[in-house]
């Protein structure tokens, strides 16, 4: 921290300095459109300044040019940099030697080979708002609900990609599906911006298809995967809702569907509750999975058992076999 | 010139005095860095707005919500390969491709060799439950075994005091510590059938069973849908069975007897 004293002449050192980067990237732009050859030093987006703890950092982003997208989520976006900096710093710190009461190795081996952590699963959420600018909002206050996703796809079709798809975003609260119980650790969140009442646009679900397919490939999601938050919280949580169309998306490889059930003849010792463990709900409490079930998979909002919703788990439950 | 090459001899001779006193994994430890610095600057890359054909908006808004992805299992494996030296050099081979989070020698020393955060390529092919890539989500610890013989006391030891930090740091639930085998059942058969799972399931490290001398299994029983709800890829059933006789049975053989099907029964019961 320093004190108000210090802080002037340091900011305008740091005004200076970057407005004499600001100067020598010019240059280097010319140099680059003139003679072919690329200043590397210079690449890349005008990032915000990290490591300041002054908050004054606005100043410095107007002079960088890039004050567009800084208009209303300026300081946020700064956060989110600034955030994402301190987790990858994390990954920087050599394997600890000192906790736990361990017996490690004098000297420290590391492997050359490893990855980072991916999703495996999309959850598919609604906003349960009235705007995209509502969730906007929501997902850049810290200390509220700390909730986020990491797309908000508006009625328009407009996406929003708020959070690197490598990183874990805060969408699944309390939620296990099958013996998984950090969804959010291995999944991706989307919210569509939706009140809950009504049907979803097309253009909405045109961009999430796209999305979905980019997901799907980039990931290799199988199509098991693609479920919605009722799934996986059914005793919290209803969205996508009865309305979301999961057949169409089935058809096109994300999320499971059950197919014609007329000539099926469902054994007559199947627990239809084993059958919806394995397709992977939570059935500590059976109505809810049952309810949630029959959203998803029949567009229904009972929680109402019989022999044809009995069918329908048979068949979708040989599915997750 | 001659003053030159002097300076040169002398340079080369302190390189090669520097060289030898340093560890054998130097080289292997500076990719690692490498590779650390190249997965972060891929997080810190703004989303990226031209793929796909999305209509992405005009303004980036990033989220202020966010963390590290965490593991949420802990598979354990056997090396099946005769020391713990034998085991490092494998893992800092870039063409093996292979890794684990921590390596556990017969002696009990612990080689962390890949941060917590990042994912080592433990589990290979490997399915449990809906869950297709465990690397992804898992923490893979190797303990230093041929594949046949007994775990030893102090690796043991080490073992427990290493899965109760991971479980505490991670929150990962008892029954989300399981074996390489059971995760990949045609395929591997580790740890061997002398891990202690029932000890360790005492401590809180796995799933066991209740008594099942008293049990009547109910007509339904479904031995395939048990074995599927415990998180067993029930696709080739003769090697789920194995798979799960070795983690609770501590037997090797094929088929599911009356006495097996209850403690099956009985396991199931313990991931409803």
């Amino acid at each position: 921290m320093h004190s108000a004293t210090t802080q002037r002449p340091l900011m305008g050192f740091l005004v200076l300095l970057l407005c004499n980067l600001f100067m020598l990237n010019a240059v280097a732009q010319q140099l680059e459109t003139s003679s072919g050859t690329k200043a590397v030093f210079l690449k890349g987006p005008a990032l915000p300044i990290k490591d300041s703890a002054d908050g004054n950092n606005e100043k410095n982003i107007s002079i960088q040019g890039v004050g567009s997208v800084m208009a209303k989520y300026g300081k946020t976006n700064q956060l989110y940099s600034s955030m994402v900096d301190s987790l990858a710093k994390v990954l920087f710190r050599y394997p600890l030697v000192d906790s736990a009461g361990l017996t490690y190795s004098e000297e420290w081996v590391g492997t050359p080979n490893m990855g980072l952590r991916r999703p495996n699963f999309v959850i598919i959420h609604y906003t349960a708002n009235n705007s995209c600018e509502q969730t906007l909002q929501e997902f850049t206050t810290p200390g509220g609900r700390e909730a986020s996703a990491h797309y908000v796809i508006c009625k328009d079709g407009t996406v929003h990609h708020m959070l690197n798809d490598l990183l874990r975003s805060h969408h699944a609260g309390d939620s296990k599906w099958g013996n998984n119980t950090d969804l959010n650790s291995s999944s991706i969140g989307i919210e569509l911006d939706n009140s809950g009442y009504l049907p979803f646009t097309e253009a909405q679900i045109s961009s999430l298809t796209t999305l979905l397919d980019r997901l799907k490939a980039a990931y290799k999601i199988p199509d098991a995967n693609f479920i919605g938050h009722a799934d996986i919280a059914p005793a919290r949580k209803v969205d996508p809702g009865s309305k979301f169309p999961w057949k169409e998306l089935s058809g096109k490889g994300f999320g499971l569907w059950w197919d014609d059930t007329t000539n099926v003849q469902v054994p007559d010792n199947f627990d239809y509750l084993m059958g919806l463990r394995i397709i992977g709900y939570d059935i500590s409490y059976p109505a809810s999975a049952v309810a949630a079930f029959k959203r998803h998979f029949m567009g229904d909002n009972s929680n109402t058992m019989n022999a044809v919703v009995r069918k329908i788990i048979y068949v979708l439950y040989r599915k997750f076999e | 010139m001659k003053l030159f090459l002097k300076i040169i001899g002398v340079f080369i001779s302190a390189a090669f005095v520097w060289s030898c006193s340093q560890s054998k994994y130097v080289a292997t430890n500076k990719i690692y860095k490498k590779q650390v610095n190249e997965y972060a600057k891929l997080l810190r890359e703004y989303p990226v707005k031209d793929s796909g054909g999305l209509l992405y908006a005009a303004d980036w808004v990033g989220t202020t919500n966010l963390s590290m992805r965490r593991p949420n299992f802990v598979i354990i494996h056997h090396t099946a390969q005769n020391s713990c030296e034998q085991t490092l050099q494998t893992f800092t081979l870039s063409r093996t491709q292979v890794s684990a989070h921590y390596v556990i020698c017969k002696n009990g020393t612990v080689h962390h060799i890949l941060n917590d955060l990042l994912r080592a390529h433990h589990a290979g092919v490997s399915k449990w439950g809906n869950t297709t890539d465990l690397n992804s989500s898992s923490i893979g610890i190797e303990l230093d075994n041929n594949g046949f013989e007994s775990f030893s006391e102090a690796q043991m030891n080490s073992l427990v005091l290493l899965l109760d930090r991971l479980k505490k740091a991670y929150s990962i639930p008892a029954s989300n510590f399981i074996g390489h085998g059971d995760i990949a059942p045609t395929r591997k058969n580790d740890p061997n059938w002398r891990f202690p799972w029932k000890q360790l399931s005492e401590k809180g490290f796995g799933n066991w069973y209740d008594d099942p001398m008293n049990v009547v299994l109910p007509p339904n029983f479904n031995h395939l849908q048990s074995l599927r709800i415990v998180g067993f890829d029930t696709k080739d059933t003769t090697a789920a069975i194995v798979g799960f006789k070795r983690h609770w049975l501590q037997d090797t053989t094929k088929g599911l007897n009356e006495s097996q099907l209850k403690v099956l029964y009985k396991l199931s019961k313990k991931y409803q």
